[in-house]
């Protein structure tokens, strides 16, 4: 035990606070400083407020996968013990450890190349589909009868495997929500775990239904680590740039292609020079954390939910 | 209510097969040591575990296969789980508004359930301030609105002094007539279950091991365990031959009798505080000497040496160590168990 004021404690302390400040202080100070005499020229681009409008857009879908696909999941992991825990636990981790350009590759390769497995498929049952109706054909009735289904799941498999990755919205969100929902879900589930679980059994014996629990037991207590982990998955997911070098390096939206707002700072350190990205960069950071921060007031979300 | 064959088993604990039945009107206590499988018997009537096998039976109606909500059930859980996020109104409503009744009915209950237990004064109330005592009451108050078949109280008073426990006491007995319902309450403290017991089941290891009136469980246990469970601090093997009007067991150089006739190997069970001392000589008098003293509730808790054996006697007069006693112990109070 050490106590406070001990010289080895001030020491510790001394080393820590000035790398700290050297690490992550002063850079940021030191941007913002730069970059804020700029900040009304940066916002005068429209090409830099396309880019951040659709960061916000797909961090804010990328958020809202995290909650839909974390929150059944965090409180699995929470509240029961069952064989695999420890593999879904492992799962849910692999994203933090991935490099991100492999995050890119992959995403590429499940859902827009020739390797797409699940395209592949859902293609051979819409053209099955379509030899089932052509050999219908013959049968008047059965054939007027069933025609429609059968064009209409022949449209809607289509439809799915139309669905373009690279360079889209879609591809872009599935990089970010990848690389995301982890924070969504360890936040939740810590939140859960803190619930008392005899309150869900209390709530049920007196006659409510596990969904009515969750709403009127479980929500109330735990929808502010749920607003916040969003809104981490929502900060990740802007800060994003290496999966999109691969995925989206340019998201076509609005009938424009448009850069993602890292991957536009970069463009500008690379093709222009560093004070012009200085300018986009301390711009970036300043609406990120003015967004941050009118969220967290919104919410009364205070640290750790 | 009646439970069938129940099984359970989590991880290496295995409860039951247990079976019982709980009379409607009536006020039943598990007991049992710590771990023994109590409170999860409770939760498996409550529904939150699923037997592996066996029944779960209130009011003629199979209820093993049912999600606690359709169970006609009320549980109190260890430490109450109040919702800690609404008012002590909120949480007695609770149960009615679930089911969807109407505001001005769920007022007027909450209201009338909030004068019989006298927590009126607290409605308005977060529930975070409250005492042990009330949080009891409001924790009853949420679970008796909803008029259940059965009430089951985990350990209700684990949290209180010892004096708001004492003046709980009446209000908690008097539930199964006044509700009309079963209450299971589930301790390991032996006063509070003496106290309010219409039956006592007495629990250990996942098994039944004895149930009955809380008179007979007390005072003349079937069973070694619940002999050692409920406090009978002599506990003495011996070998027991009939007499006429009972038997007579052998301890070291003394000889007992007994008013229950038993042959054979048997333990003999003595409460502590059912020695008297007595300056007479005469049957069942034990004279020895007396080893130690520890000042208790109940008297002065003293060791015994007398004839090779060592009693616990719990006597009114002061003794010290060293000082020679005479006890005694009516034979009707000489409990036999026989040994298998």
């Amino acid at each position: 035990m050490v106590y406070a004021g001990e010289l080895p404690l001030r020491v510790a302390l001394a080393v820590s606070i000035l790398i700290l400040l050297l690490l992550i202080v002063y850079p940021i100070v030191l941007l913002i400083t730069l970059g804020s005499a700029q900040l009304a020229s940066a916002l005068s681009v429209g090409s830099f407020i396309d880019a951040i409008e659709v960061t916000v857009i797909m961090s804010t879908l990328s958020a809202l996968v995290a909650i839909v696909m974390g929150t059944p999941l965090a409180y699995l992991l929470a509240r029961y013990e069952f064989r695999f825990k420890q593999i879904l636990d492992s799962i849910i981790d692999i994203p933090i450890m991935v490099p991100h350009i492999i995050v890119g590759i992959m995403i590429v390769l499940a859902f827009a190349s020739r390797y797409n497995i699940i395209f592949n498929t859902l293609n051979l049952i819409a053209h099955k589909l379509m030899l089932i109706d052509a050999a219908l054909s013959r049968y008047g009735l059965l054939h007027a009868l069933l025609s429609p289904v059968l064009n209409a799941l022949v449209n809607l498999l289509t439809g799915i495997t139309g669905i373009r990755f690279v360079n889209t919205l879609w591809g872009a969100v599935a990089a970010v929500a990848f690389l995301s929902s982890t924070y969504y879900i360890r936040v939740v589930e810590a939140a859960i775990s803190m619930v008392n679980p005899e309150m869900e059994i209390v709530a049920r014996t007196l006659g409510a239904s596990p969904s009515r629990v969750f709403i009127s037991i479980t929500l109330p207590k735990v929808w502010k680590a749920m607003a916040n982990g969003a809104l981490l998955s929502w900060a990740r997911s802007v800060s994003e740039a290496g999966a999109l070098f691969i995925v989206a390096y340019s998201i076509y939206f609005n009938g424009n292609y448009i850069y993602p707002a890292s991957v536009y700072i970069y463009e500008s350190y690379v093709g222009v020079g560093l004070a012009n990205a200085v300018k986009y960069s301390a711009a970036l950071l300043i609406i990120v954390l003015i967004i941050f921060v009118a969220y967290r007031v919104a919410l009364g979300i205070r640290r750790g939910g | 209510m009646r439970l069938i064959n129940i099984e359970l088993r989590i991880g290496s604990f295995k409860l039951g097969p247990l079976s019982t039945s709980m009379a409607n009107r009536t006020y039943n206590v598990i007991m049992g040591p710590t771990g023994s499988g109590k409170s999860t018997l409770l939760k498996v009537i409550a529904g939150a575990y699923r037997p592996n096998s066996g029944s779960v039976i209130v009011d003629g109606v199979d209820v093993t296969n049912k999600p606690p909500e359709l169970r006609g059930i009320a549980y109190v859980p260890q430490g109450y789980a109040l919702f800690d996020h609404m008012t002590v109104y909120g949480n007695i409503e609770y149960g009615l508004k679930v089911r969807g009744m109407p505001k001005s009915i769920r007022a007027r209950e909450v209201y009338r359930i909030a004068e019989d237990l006298g927590i009126v004064n607290l409605l308005n109330r977060k529930v975070n301030g409250l005492s042990g005592g009330e949080s009891q009451k409001v924790a009853l108050a949420r679970a008796l609105i909803v008029r259940p078949r059965v009430l089951l109280l985990d350990e209700p008073m684990s949290m209180m002094d010892v004096s708001t426990r004492e003046s709980l006491i009446p209000t908690l007995r008097e539930i199964p007539r006044k509700y009309d319902t079963v209450v299971i309450h589930v301790t390991h403290d032996r006063d509070e279950a003496y106290a309010l017991a219409d039956k006592v089941t007495i629990i250990n290891n996942g098994q039944l091991i004895e149930e009955g009136e809380p008179e007979e469980v007390f005072t003349r246990p079937k069973r070694l365990f619940t002999a050692q469970f409920v406090g009978f601090t002599n506990i003495i093997p011996a070998k027991a031959v009939k007499t006429q009007g009972g038997s007579m067991v052998h301890i070291g150089d003394l000889t007992l009798h007994s008013s229950e006739c038993v042959e054979g190997n048997v333990y003999v069970c003595i409460r502590p505080e059912w020695f008297n001392v007595t300056n007479e000589g005469g049957l069942n008098v034990i004279e020895g000497t007396v080893l130690d003293v520890e000042r208790g509730r109940m008297g002065y808790r003293v060791r015994v040496s007398a004839g090779g054996v060592t009693f616990n006697a719990v006597v009114q007069s002061k003794l010290s160590s060293g000082d020679a006693v005479k006890l005694s112990i009516p034979p009707d109070m000489v409990h036999l168990i026989p040994a298998y």
